[in-house]
């Protein structure tokens, strides 16, 4: 398990991370989101040894993180790079050596990983011959030939095509069921929900929320999608509950103060006519996002 | 996976990348074939020096017929002085004289009077003048005193033309060696300074290209900054030593299988001797180059920013070009203790064979210091700068940097 243990890190007077702290668990796929600058990519290189904190420690299998442990994790930093006049399959094999792989398995890996993300007939292409995809496709492989442990991904998914980014999620999914620890940060919140059960949440260097993102879900007030062919009012009836989205024809959505129960927002419905909906509707990430940062500023 | 194997993978890759493209290929074996030329050329130029004709011919008047002891003296002087003789009637003693002041004629020979005599313009008037009268008058001398001994024309030839001995040169050693040696030292000086600077420029091209590809952050994650370092020195110094061998076994082999060629039989441990000069003053030059190239971001930097370490080893090129003609002079010799002027000074004063044991030792020491001091420091301005992707780095905040 990767542990952020209290991390904090000031540029000049920019505070990056603010006693950030959150867990990243084997198995798993964990998102990473928060708005330009929130931090992200300042956590992200200190997991990496690219930046130190100046508080704080970030463990792997409970021990902090040194050189040699790094050797088990693959990193796409946010500046992708690569050598651009190195040949595409010379390039993975490279980085596979340097990760102690014989000269036989590093070509058989690199070889292998080349079909994975499709680019077995670009493999003695300079990369600077490829569409940037591609060339993200060839960053991915070389952040993913030695095996690693721990995937830590910087923004994987900027700049793909739906196809790319569809090669990629498969990737990323694979991994974390062959039991890896995958942490990758993202604008994409549609994407990340659909990828990833757990999520950490930063805004101005500090954690607004993290864990199970089902479990975030849960956590605030209940919403309640309903239908009822009546007019609107019938909400009145029920003190304290807010209407956050009304749709014309009865449906709205609903949010329950924390004493009420919904049972008691069932009965109002089935008084005011016939009802043809009633169903707990959990925030998207986007929302648990945006409530968290509004809160957070 | 040990240090030394990620510095190993990491030269690796610089000697295949770089060490397969056209350019360095064809550099290589042009150099080594143009060497090949070079070293054979004294021989195949030089011939043997016994058939060198001394000089062009001499024109020499006769006044009234020559008995044959004087026309068998004229004959031998020819001989002797190795030159050809044209012999011109000349009607009277007056003409000759005349002929012979004015240059038509460098000398004359009056074969009217009872005994010959030699007529020659004022001393001094013309080089070697003296010296051709002077030898004109003994070898007819000679001729007239062995013929009165009873000996025979054959006899006399044989008494006259016999092997001269050995002429050595005044300066120490053979003349033509010094020279060979100088002129090791001056290409193998020329040689050590021009590559050092571009293969010094390929490692801060190459430090610079890492870092705005910023691939350097993908290899810092599996590398250690100093391995990085050290691989690419040693990476490209290998391919530098690849291509001082190609210059410098041709000019060894090709000379010692001619015989006669540049490179002087007793110099060859001098010219092999160049290329540990080339490894101390790559290691030393490469790696402050390095430094200097992680504060950088874009190549056409890379100029500027380096004048400030090429000033001296320019500076040690001119020292170096002093000590071709004074190797023991005051700035040869100090300059054959500063680390940064030391390779390119201790090149030329060993190739000359001016250089003792305890100096080569006391330099290379010098060097080896100066090196490691400066792979020390700039292997810390490169752990510090590599990884600021954003501008130029001041080299303050380069040392200050916090990684580790």
């Amino acid at each position: 398990m990767l542990r952020l243990d209290g991390l904090s890190r000031t540029f000049g007077d920019v505070v990056a991370l603010d006693d950030v702290s959150f867990d990243v668990a084997p198995g798993h796929l964990t998102g990473f989101v928060g708005p330009n600058g929130a931090g992200k990519t300042t956590a992200m290189r200190i997991v990496m040894g690219m930046t130190l904190a100046e508080h704080g420690v970030a463990t792997w299998q409970g021990a902090p993180i040194g050189f040699e442990q790094r050797q088990k994790f693959g990193y796409m930093p946010e500046e992708r790079g690569l050598y651009p006049k190195m040949r595409v399959r010379d390039q993975i094999t490279y980085f596979a050596r340097l990760h102690g792989l014989s000269g036989t398995e590093a070509g058989r890996r690199a070889d292998e990983w080349l079909e994975r993300v499709g680019l077995t007939e670009r493999a003695t292409s300079q990369l600077q011959e490829l569409s940037l995809g591609n060339q993200q496709r060839v960053q991915l492989a070389v952040a993913l030939v030695h095996e690693p442990e721990l995937l830590v991904l910087d923004e994987p998914f900027s700049g793909l095509d739906p196809v790319a980014v569809s090669v990629m999620s498969d990737v990323l999914r694979d991994r974390a069921a062959a039991g890896v620890a995958v942490l990758f940060s993202s604008h994409q919140l549609d994407l990340v929900e659909d990828l990833c059960e757990q999520v950490a949440i930063i805004n101005a260097g500090r954690i607004v929320a993290s864990g199970a993102l089902a479990d975030l879900q849960r956590r605030g007030r209940t919403r309640l999608d309903v239908v009822v062919d009546a007019p609107p009012s019938w909400i009145d009836v029920l003190p304290g509950v807010e209407v956050i989205r009304r749709n014309g024809d009865g449906d709205v959505l609903l949010v329950l103060p924390d004493d009420m129960d919904p049972q008691q927002v069932l009965t109002a419905a089935l008084a005011a006519g016939e009802l043809q909906r009633f169903s707990p509707a959990p925030p998207s990430l986007s929302e648990l996002f945006l409530d968290a940062v509004r809160g957070g500023s | 996976m040990t240090s030394l194997r990620r510095i190993m993978e990491v030269a690796r890759r610089e000697i295949l990348v770089r060490g397969r493209s056209k350019a360095y290929l064809l550099t290589t074996v042009l150099l080594a074939l143009a060497m090949s030329v070079l070293a054979a050329l004294p021989a195949l130029l030089g011939g043997d020096d016994e058939e060198v004709v001394a000089g062009p011919a001499l024109d020499v008047g006769i006044v009234g017929t020559p008995d044959p002891d004087v026309a068998l003296a004229l004959d031998l002087l020819g001989g002797v002085l190795g030159r050809e003789l044209v012999l011109t009637d000349v009607d009277d003693l007056d003409a000759a004289r005349l002929a012979v002041t004015a240059g038509e004629l460098r000398l004359a020979v009056d074969a009217t009077a009872p005994q010959p005599v030699v007529i020659a313009p004022p001393p001094g008037f013309l080089e070697e003048q003296d010296g051709l009268a002077a030898a004109t008058a003994q070898i007819l001398a000679h001729t007239s005193v062995l013929r009165g001994e009873g000996l025979d024309d054959e006899a006399i030839a044989n008494t006259i033309l016999v092997e001269p001995v050995e002429v050595a040169s005044s300066s120490e050693g053979d003349a033509a060696e010094v020279g060979r040696r100088a002129a090791v030292a001056y290409g193998g000086l020329m040689f050590l300074y021009t590559t050092l600077l571009i293969f010094g420029t390929w490692v801060v091209n190459g430090v610079i290209e890492e870092k705005s590809s910023r691939v350097v952050e993908v290899l810092l994650s599996t590398l250690r900054p100093r391995d990085l370092l050290a691989g690419k020195v040693l990476g490209l110094g290998a391919l530098g030593i690849t291509q001082v061998l190609a210059v410098a076994l041709p000019a060894v082999v090709v000379s010692a299988v001619v015989g006669d060629g540049l490179v002087p039989p007793g110099a060859t441990p001098a010219v092999l001797g160049i290329v540990g000069w080339w490894i101390l003053g790559f290691l030393l030059y490469a790696s402050i180059l390095a430094g200097t190239g992680s504060l950088l971001q874009r190549p056409e930097d890379a100029q500027s920013a380096t004048f400030p370490v090429i000033v001296p080893i320019v500076g040690g090129l001119f020292l170096a070009i002093a000590a071709l003609d004074d190797p023991h002079g005051l700035p040869a010799i100090i300059g054959s203790y500063v680390p940064l002027t030391a390779p390119m000074v201790m090149v030329v004063r060993t190739t000359l064979g001016e250089a003792a044991w305890w100096e080569m030792l006391l330099s290379a020491l010098s060097i080896l210091a100066g090196g490691i001091g400066a792979t020390l420091l700039a292997g810390r301005i490169y752990a510090g700068a590599i990884l600021r992707t954003r501008g130029k780095v001041k080299l303050r905040d380069a040392w200050r940097a916090d990684l580790g």
